[in-house]
């Protein structure tokens, strides 16, 4: 265990190192993308624009300028270009809100998947089956940005069942800060719960065609217990894959659109900003930050395989 | 004859489908007395698994039909309710399954497997069940039971498996037993262990054992009365004196005489062995696979050796008949000696030259003389292919022309024993044994010396395994063929080796011709497993 962590975090090392030099890259190649010039403001002299080169270092070469600003980036004294806000702050600030609607989307989309997953195995080929598969699909055709806008119009501006975007910190009102979220998490999971109830349904058909499914009827225990202790628990592996990934990416900023609709201005929303703006410090933070929580839950996920399936060793 | 426990009046099942209705067992009927061991034997697609499933109401097909009476005590059990089938599951039958390895929930521990049937049954604690779990894990014989309790199953032997399996179908002390091909997936050594295990449970229990299987060696072990079926039907019913010594059905006549028996005279013509020195010749062969994840441990198990210094040869046209139980690397060793896999030390000759670390270049002519047939004719045919392409790869990889290519194929399959019209058709369109003559049919395309048998016919039926073994034998002879013939089943390789060599643990135990290596076993493990071989004779019933 102690081998296998270290292990991946000497992975983890390796891949933020790769992430970072090719977000730094890229954005130094991008046409239009000289910082200077831009931040210098409209039609500026010459001076001005190598006045802010000097000051800035961009007039340094590449590999030196790139350790400068992961040297700030990870000592969390970088600021933006264009805000000159510290970028650690901002992150820690959006953070909150970004893992309120990751968390609350996941348990929604997690319990949805596998209740309507396990109701589409059990009603296999009738009519209730192709109805809960139309209705999967449907969510998973519904583009978020037109959901939730349809959502925050009519339940929140229209009806006024719910409030109109913006977000509560837990720590001030908690009811309140479910309340905030209720919206933009269902409009984020019902992608999911689509994607995730196809998945487990065909995981736990699969399941129950096994011999040890045989086995436990010919013991004579109920349906119910077949279900709940044979077939479900051998048929989540799938699942718990997907989720890792998932989670990570929502969190890593995945969820922009969810987050813009809603107004909620967590870590995504301001990705989404600093690109348009190709601003490279928060740019790299995002990025770094989101690369490190993916790698991180997949060793969780990897461990959880192990919980899971007894014939898995973490190594 | 006592009340019977069990008694089945013509049991039908059949599946609908879109191609139209398949009667799977049409019209059994039979009676299973207190204590009796009834054997339902039979080759695969008989239907004797389908009537077992049927009693117990497993079949879980949808579309099956079943008609016709089963009565146990009071209770009929076709067409009961499941609220009914699934007290008397567990309680009353029970059902032991073939592979004791896909039958036990690999992600709980065996322990709380078994608990849970007492537990359905019973009012009784978790606790009390748990005692009642290790008492049963003692009964059938596993050593150290209230460890092994909390055992998961992959962590388990196979024998120790289909113990746990044993214990929990007895763990409600069933009236009826219902154990189907109980041994098929296990070495001989342990099979006679459970067969034991079996045997005395019945004395023990007074339980009434209904056993499936497609061995007449484990019905002449076990059973007091025996059922032959045949496509659906029982075609035969006595007791097992009866039907082994007056076989009154042709059928059952048909697979007596399939059934290769240790005791019978030795058929094999000495063998036409030729001048120029052996066709293969392994020297001091060894194979290890390295333990993955275990490379930062110290002192942890280093790689294992499959194959540990064996040193073998094998004489142009002759036979050489390789023996072991499962893990034993027999299988690696023939993969190795093709070059499939890379040998770790030791040398590989074929005809003469060593090509332990030939190129793949040098090797690619020599693959022409050095094919191997595998054990599984359903999966080792490619099914997207036809057996056109199947057969005549081979030959279109040396730069053999479509049109002669297309000729060959067809001499090739009739020479097998199967048509040119077949060329056509896909691998899924054939029974297995068709398949494996397909296997050999593509193992001879390039007229090879050497054929590396893995297995050959122990996915096949006894009837359909002797037609191959015959093939077998008429293609050495007309084609002086040398091969070296891997098996798990003593009397298969007694039947066609001229020599033979018996493998545990990686390691060659013994060598010599079969005759002597038969009669006078030199190493104690040879003898072990020849004594364990069931005998297909109830008069030589082990006491």
């Amino acid at each position: 265990m102690t081998g296998f962590v270290a292990r991946r975090l000497a992975q983890m090392v390796v891949v933020l190192f790769a992430v970072s030099v090719l977000t730094f890259l890229i954005f130094n190649v991008i046409p239009n993308g000289d910082p200077a010039s831009r931040m210098a403001g409209k039609s500026p002299t010459e001076s001005q624009v190598e006045a802010i080169r000097a000051e800035w270092g961009f007039d340094e070469s590449l590999p030196v300028q790139y350790v400068k600003t992961m040297e700030q980036v990870l000592g969390g004294s970088a600021i933006s270009y264009f805000t000159q806000l510290n970028v650690r702050e901002e992150i820690v600030r959006g953070l909150p809100r970004t893992l309120s609607l990751a968390i609350g989307a996941a348990i929604l989309w997690m319990t949805m998947g596998i209740a309507l997953g396990l109701l589409g195995a059990l009603r296999a080929g009738r009519v209730s089956d192709r109805l809960l598969t139309f209705v999967a699909l449907a969510g998973v055709s519904l583009p978020v940005f037109w959901l939730g806008a349809l959502m925050a119009h009519y339940l929140g501006f229209k009806l006024g069942w719910f409030p109109n975007g913006g977000y509560v910190p837990l720590t001030e009102d908690p009811l309140d800060w479910a309340y905030h979220l209720v919206l933009p998490c269902t409009a984020l999971a019902i992608l999911f719960i689509g994607f995730y109830s196809r998945v487990l349904r065909s995981s736990v058909l699969d399941t129950m065609g096994e011999d040890f499914v045989r086995t436990a009827h010919a013991k004579g225990l109920s349906e119910r217990q077949v279900l709940l202790r044979h077939v479900l628990r051998n048929s989540l592996i799938p699942i718990v894959t997907l989720w890792g990934l998932d989670f990570g990416a929502v969190v890593a900023g995945g969820a922009i659109l969810t987050e813009t609709v809603f107004d909620l201005q967590g870590v995504g929303q301001y990705a989404a900003e600093s690109v348009g703006q190709l601003d490279v410090p928060p740019v790299l933070a995002v990025t770094l930050f989101g690369a490190f929580f993916i790698v991180v839950l997949n060793t969780i996920v990897d461990i959880a395989y192990a919980a899971l399936d007894p014939r898995i060793r973490v190594t | 004859m006592s009340e019977p426990l069990l008694s089945v009046r013509d049991l039908a099942v059949s599946f609908e489908s879109e191609d139209g209705v398949t009667r799977a067992v049409d019209g059994v009927s039979l009676e299973l007395a207190p204590g009796e061991i009834l054997a339902l034997v039979g080759e695969s697609g008989c239907g004797k698994s389908v009537t077992a499933l049927s009693l117990m109401g497993l079949l879980g097909a949808s579309n099956a039909v079943t008609t016709g009476s089963a009565r146990y005590g009071d209770s009929e059990l076709i067409g009961a309710s499941d609220d009914t089938l699934r007290q008397l599951r567990g309680e009353e039958l029970a059902m032991v399954f073939q592979d004791p390895l896909s039958s036990l929930n690999p992600v709980l521990r065996v322990g709380d497997q078994i608990a849970e049937q007492i537990l359905a049954h019973r009012p009784v604690s978790r606790a009390e069940a748990r005692a009642q779990v290790v008492s049963l894990l003692e009964r059938v014989e596993i050593p150290q039971p209230s460890e092994r309790i909390d055992s998961y199953p992959h962590e388990l032997s196979g024998g120790m498996r289909q113990r746990v399996m044993i214990a929990m179908a007895l763990s409600c002390e069933p009236r009826i037993l219902i154990a189907d091909e109980p041994t098929t997936a296990l070495d001989v050594t342990v099979q006679a262990q459970i067969l034991d295990l079996i045997r005395e449970l019945r004395g023990a229990t007074g339980a009434g054992v209904l056993l499936i299987t497609h061995d007449f060696g484990v019905v002449a072990e076990l059973a007091d009365r025996v059922a032959v079926m045949d496509a659906g039907q029982i075609v035969e019913q006595g007791t097992v004196e009866e039907v082994f010594e007056r076989p009154q059905d042709a059928h059952t006549r048909r697979l007596l005489a399939a059934v290769p028996r240790l005791d019978a005279p030795l058929r094999r013509r000495p063998a036409a062995v030729g001048g120029d020195g052996p066709i293969l010749a392994l020297e001091n062969l060894e194979v290890s696979f390295p333990v993955r994840g275990r490379r930062l441990r110290r002192g942890g198990p280093g790689p294992v050796r499959a194959v540990d210094g064996v040193t073998l040869s094998i004489e142009p046209g002759e036979t050489v008949g390789l023996v072991g139980e499962s893990g034993s690397g027999k299988s690696t060793l023939a993969r190795a000696a093709v070059r499939l896999i890379e040998p770790t030390a030791g040398s590989v000759s074929f005809a003469g030259s060593d090509i332990t670390r030939a190129k793949r270049r040098e090797l690619d002519p020599l693959r022409a003389e050095l094919q191997i047939v595998f054990q599984d004719p359903y999966g080792s045919l490619n099914p997207r292919k036809k057996a056109r392409d199947i057969v005549g790869l081979p030959l279109r990889c040396n730069g053999i022309s479509k049109a002669e290519t297309a000729r060959r194929v067809e001499a090739l399959l009739e020479r097998v024993g199967l048509e040119p019209a077949h060329a056509d058709r896909w691998p899924h369109e054939f029974s297995g044994g068709q398949r494996q003559r397909i296997g050999i049919a593509r193992a001879l395309a390039l007229n090879p010396r050497l054929v590396v048998l893995d297995e050959p016919v122990s996915a096949l039926d006894v009837s359909v395994q002797a037609q191959i073994l015959e093939l077998l034998d008429d293609l050495q002879r007309e084609l002086g063929l040398s091969y070296l013939f891997i098996s798990h089943d003593l009397s298969v390789v007694r039947q066609v080796s001229d020599r033979v060599a018996v493998m545990r643990a990686g390691k060659l135990v013994e060598i010599g011709p079969v005759a002597e290596l038969y009669a006078s076993p030199a190493h104690p493990y040879t003898a072990e497993l020849l004594r364990a071989v069931p005998v297909p004779d109830p008069r030589r019933r082990a006491a």
